[in-house]
């Protein structure tokens, strides 16, 4: 039935599920000629043909602990009516998504997997732990929001993205307001963020906390974390493994340190900083 | 028998492990899960080593070999080198290759008689793969894509293709190689057949996704069901041409 509905949509061209965005990306040789090459990209919604990229995409969310990626990959392919995928016309690869699950109505192992995981690491790690599990006990007013993509990603695409669920969750709104997905308050989110392996500076800064000392492999956490009611990060167990097969190759401690960073936002607080988002693109 | 496993939730096996009817190669860092699958099926008769080749996980698509040999890319340390040739048989022969394309595991796909390379494989290679592997070498492509390893994987019974093979080329591909050739997928519906499967003789391991459609099709075209089960089907088929007759 909600196939149906997504169908209705109208849409400025047509009414085709896609909408078609041209980015014309310059790219440089190193040599002495620039070459232009136009690449079309084109926004979806979720379907099942994608599961091989999504399902890629998930499962290094828990850091390369193993849950039941498949079907929190499956219920992403099946949620049609909120969620944008970003990919090339007759192809199924998707090169990044944003998607919003409501923990409380959805049964599945791998939600509750993601919840244990979030709840143990808070446990640990997060200050504000008593609030985190306050919220959670409602979670039938938490989403998931899941936004991976790929590291090179044109950010022009990024705030066409965010700016779909927005879109999303309007339309729901007005077509189905008693879905669980319109009435949620908060956000829950766990990315990832690198801070530089410098003893020196490290030594010298006070706070080691301040938000600008991090660096963000999608930029818009950093616009999300101005405005999160709680986070906290910790040290990413994946990077320990990595190191231990690849230690003796290096010489030095080198590059970064990797850190897990989950986060809880209000949803209008979400909805209210995708402007600053396109404006950080604009920069 | 075909089993499922998972390496830290990817569902590749055929990248973190390499298969062979004398020994078996996995790739650090995995949880227990995937190494006790292994050794509960493989049991003692085969020693399962853990290795790393240049500092990397990706063990499967790095090497190729058999149980005569194995070839490992120049990338491979001498350290690595060292602590497999150390962990493996006598028997087998360990060689590292001077390639340009490294990785030896998508460009040959071999069984213990019978190679099938990379066409732009060095007539140098060619020659050591022969010589070290024990086997006849082809250069041939399959589905038109020319990482033959990436694409097929085979043991002594029989193999799997891309699913866009053409009879043509799946009749042409039997005929070199001796055995039953069948297109099909892997890890729900995967074309990357060498990714997602690892198989010997005896036993062999695909990703958790792999449907049950895709197990049977596994483990009929490398042969390996049960004898008991596989008696009972013959008899089963022939009950059912009886009374139709």
């Amino acid at each position: 039935m909600s196939q149906d509905k997504r169908k209705q949509r109208d849409y400025e061209d047509d009414d085709s599920e896609e909408e078609e965005i041209e980015q014309p990306i310059n790219l440089h040789n190193k040599g002495d000629m620039e070459e232009e090459i136009n690449l079309d990209f084109v926004f979806l919604d979720p379907n099942q043909k994608q599961f091989h990229s999504i399902k890629t995409f998930i499962n290094g969310y828990l850091e390369g602990i193993s849950f039941k990626s498949s079907e929190l990959a499956n219920i992403i392919c099946d949620q049609v009516e909120l969620g944008t995928m970003v990919g090339q016309e007759d192809e199924d690869n998707v090169f990044g998504f944003t998607t919003i699950l409501n923990i409380g109505e959805i049964k599945s192992n791998a939600i509750g997997e993601i919840l244990h995981y979030v709840d143990a690491k808070s446990q640990q790690y997060n200050k504000q732990h008593q609030q985190l599990q306050h919220i959670l006990q409602t979670p039938k007013k938490v989403g998931l929001f899941i936004n991976e993509r790929i590291l090179n990603l044109a950010p022009q695409l990024i705030p066409i993205l965010h700016n779909q669920l927005r879109e999303d969750i309007n339309w729901l709104q007005k077509e189905d307001p008693n879905n669980s997905l319109t009435n949620l308050d908060y956000l829950l989110v766990i990315t990832k963020c690198f801070k530089d392996n410098d003893q020196q500076k490290q030594t010298q800064k006070k706070s080691t906390s301040d938000l600008n000392d991090l660096i963000f492999q999608k930029f818009e956490d950093y616009i999300f974390l101005q405005k999160s009611f709680v986070s906290f990060r910790f040290l990413s167990e994946g990077s320990k493994q990595t190191q231990q097969v690849s230690d003796f190759m290096k010489t030095e401690q080198d590059g970064q340190i990797c850190y897990r960073l989950i986060y809880l936002i209000q949803l209008k607080d979400y909805l209210a900083q995708i402007v600053n988002i396109e404006q950080y693109v604009q920069q | 028998m075909a089993n499922r496993c998972q390496f830290e939730n990817s569902n590749d096996i055929g990248v973190f492990s390499k298969l062979t009817n004398s020994y078996c190669l996995v790739a650090l860092g995995g949880s227990e899960n995937f190494y006790s699958v292994f050794e509960s099926e493989l049991g003692l008769s085969m020693p399962v080593i853990h290795c790393s080749i240049g500092g990397t996980r990706i063990i499967g698509r790095l090497t190729a070999g058999n149980k005569n040999g194995l070839l490992v890319p120049n990338t491979c340390t001498d350290q690595e080198l060292k602590q497999i040739r150390n962990s493996l048989p006598d028997e087998v022969k360990v060689k590292r290759v001077e390639e340009k394309l490294s990785a030896l595991g998508n460009c040959i796909a071999c069984n213990d008689y019978v190679a099938l390379i990379h066409s732009d494989l060095d007539k140098e290679t060619e020659e050591i793969i022969a010589d070290t592997l024990g086997v006849e070498v082809f250069r041939t492509t399959v589905a038109q894509q020319v990482l033959v390893g990436t694409y097929c994987c085979f043991n002594n019974q029989g193999g799997l293709v891309h699913p866009l093979t053409t009879v043509e080329e799946l009749d042409e591909l039997a005929n070199l190689l001796q055995i039953p050739l069948c297109a099909g997928t892997v890890n729900r519906g995967s074309d990357i057949i060498a990714s997602g499967l690892v198989v010997n003789d005896v036993a062999a391991f695909c990703g958790l996704d792999t449907t049950s459609t895709e197990i049977t099709v596994i483990e009929k075209i490398f042969k390996l069901q049960d004898k008991n089960k596989q008696n009972l089907e013959v008899q089963i088929r022939q009950d059912m041409m009886q009374e139709l007759e």
